[in-house]
């Protein structure tokens, strides 16, 4: 079941404790020694709201330490990702980087109106890697190839509970049901086709399907969205 | 109007995650342009995007990893952005989404269309899929009758200008059709209007049906 995750292997599985309850354990431990735990488990998501207002030095003054105090933080949980996503070491250091600049450059587009900042920086890596994919298939690509599409703003009274969410939906993931945590990891953590999650899981297409829809429905519960 | 089919939301959430093959994301982005409810999916699904990514164990930089940041910031310093940012989504002047103009800068008249069954004819877009995933576009001429499916894996069309009708239900523009591996089933354009759809086909290796035959040609190449 637990093909291809990396986390649950490197340490102690406790009975009935789901993928990210375990993951989301080890969070803690390290935030622990960090001294930070008050503060990740606060309703209030401080972590999001002091990332936004460092945003903001960078946005407005070109402030250097505010934007290496988001560097520290993001950085290193970036390289996470795109390893996770396949890339060696080399490559995934070089697409932080990219990553990290595009934050330096566009720190005036960011509107915590909209996004969290992590939402923020998450759809700008997201979007490099795609990028990175494509131009390794693709060397020809045209100078002029128009970028990939983004939306507009989501509406006003919607975008406020995306933007500040960030912390309930962290919570939330870790109380997914195991099934469903796995398929919502592999979704954003790994590049494979539901079809091929389902036969990495040995699980029929259909309940890929159907457990992706009740996980995705249960965190959109906790952004508000009933639909 | 607003679409009234719209792909299962696990095809919303992986677009959002970014996992979505090249092809999938063309058709599944294609109806989110459409369609204010399933843009809202999406949004939700970056945001689970950010939790998880603020959720996840940091892996150590290379030594001196941001003083080279820096110097590349400096390098950069020039090219900041101010104001906000023009949103992307719309149309572009070919009357095709964005996610797929950008796939056919020059339009759809320029491409090698084949004839594939009377009035009927179809081609199959130039994109690398990781997956080997086609993507394709298909236009009938009014009241044609067209094998949309052949199925050797997921499919998805989505009715770019017209509308066709499958089991007495009518597809019209930013409407999604998701079909499950293995069903089968004929399709009928609109009388008046005909149709200009675009699919995307997991595993298209059925001998028959239409769009096998329009995607054998390219087999090696």
């Amino acid at each position: 079941m637990r093909a291809g995750l990396a986390y649950p292997n490197s340490f102690a599985v406790a009975d009935g404790a789901s993928f990210l309850d375990q993951w989301w354990g080890r969070l803690m431990q390290d935030a622990d020694q960090r001294g930070g735990v008050s503060e990740l488990r606060s309703p209030t998501d401080p972590i999001g709201a002091h990332h936004a207002a460092l945003l903001r030095r960078v946005a407005e003054a070109g402030d250097k330490s505010a934007f290496a105090d988001l560097y520290t933080y993001y950085a290193p949980r970036l390289k996470t990702y795109l390893r996770r996503l396949g890339s060696s070491d080399a490559a995934a250091e070089e697409l932080v980087q990219e990553v990290m600049l595009q934050v330096w450059r566009k720190a005036a587009l960011f509107d915590p109106a909209r996004a969290a900042v992590t939402t923020w920086i998450f759809t700008i890596a997201r979007n490099k890697r795609i990028d990175a994919l494509r131009r390794d298939r693709r060397p020809a690509l045209e100078a002029g190839d128009p970028p990939p599409a983004v939306f507009d703003a989501p509406p006003a009274e919607r975008a406020l509970e995306l933007a500040y969410n960030s912390e309930r939906l962290q919570d939330a993931l870790q109380t997914l049901p195991e099934n469903q945590a796995t398929v919502i990891s592999m979704s954003f953590l790994e590049d494979k086709t539901h079809n091929m999650i389902a036969d990495e899981l040995d699980i029929p297409l259909g309940t890929v399907k159907s457990r992706l829809r009740l996980a995705f429905r249960r965190l959109r519960n906790v952004l508000g969205d009933f639909a | 109007m607003n679409p009234r089919h719209h792909p299962a939301s696990d095809w919303l959430l992986a677009l959002g995650a970014g996992t979505l093959d090249e092809a999938q994301a063309a058709v599944v982005a294609a109806h989110a342009e459409w369609c204010p409810d399933c843009r809202a999916k999406v949004d939700c699904a970056e945001a689970i995007g950010g939790a998880m990514l603020a959720s996840l164990p940091p892996s150590a930089m290379s030594a001196g990893a941001f003083a080279r940041f820096l110097q590349r910031m400096a390098a950069a310093d020039n090219l900041r952005e101010q104001g906000s940012a023009a949103p992307l989504n719309g149309f572009a002047h070919s009357g095709l989404p964005l996610s797929l103009a950008k796939i056919v800068p020059h339009g759809i008249d320029v491409l090698p269309w084949k004839r594939l069954a009377p009035g009927v004819r179809g081609v199959r877009l130039p994109i690398h899929s990781r997956h080997g995933i086609q993507l394709c576009l298909f236009e009938a001429e009014p009241g044609a009758v067209f094998d949309s499916h052949t199925h050797g894996g997921s499919e998805m069309s989505l009715v770019l200008r017209g509308a066709y009708h499958v089991n007495g239900l009518r597809f019209g523009p930013g409407d999604s059709e998701d079909s499950e591996p293995g069903s089968r089933h004929m399709a009928v354009a609109d009388p008046e209007e005909g149709c200009l759809c675009v699919a995307f086909i997991e595993g298209a290796n059925r001998p028959d049906g239409i769009l096998a035959r329009l995607l054998q040609p390219f087999k090696g190449l």
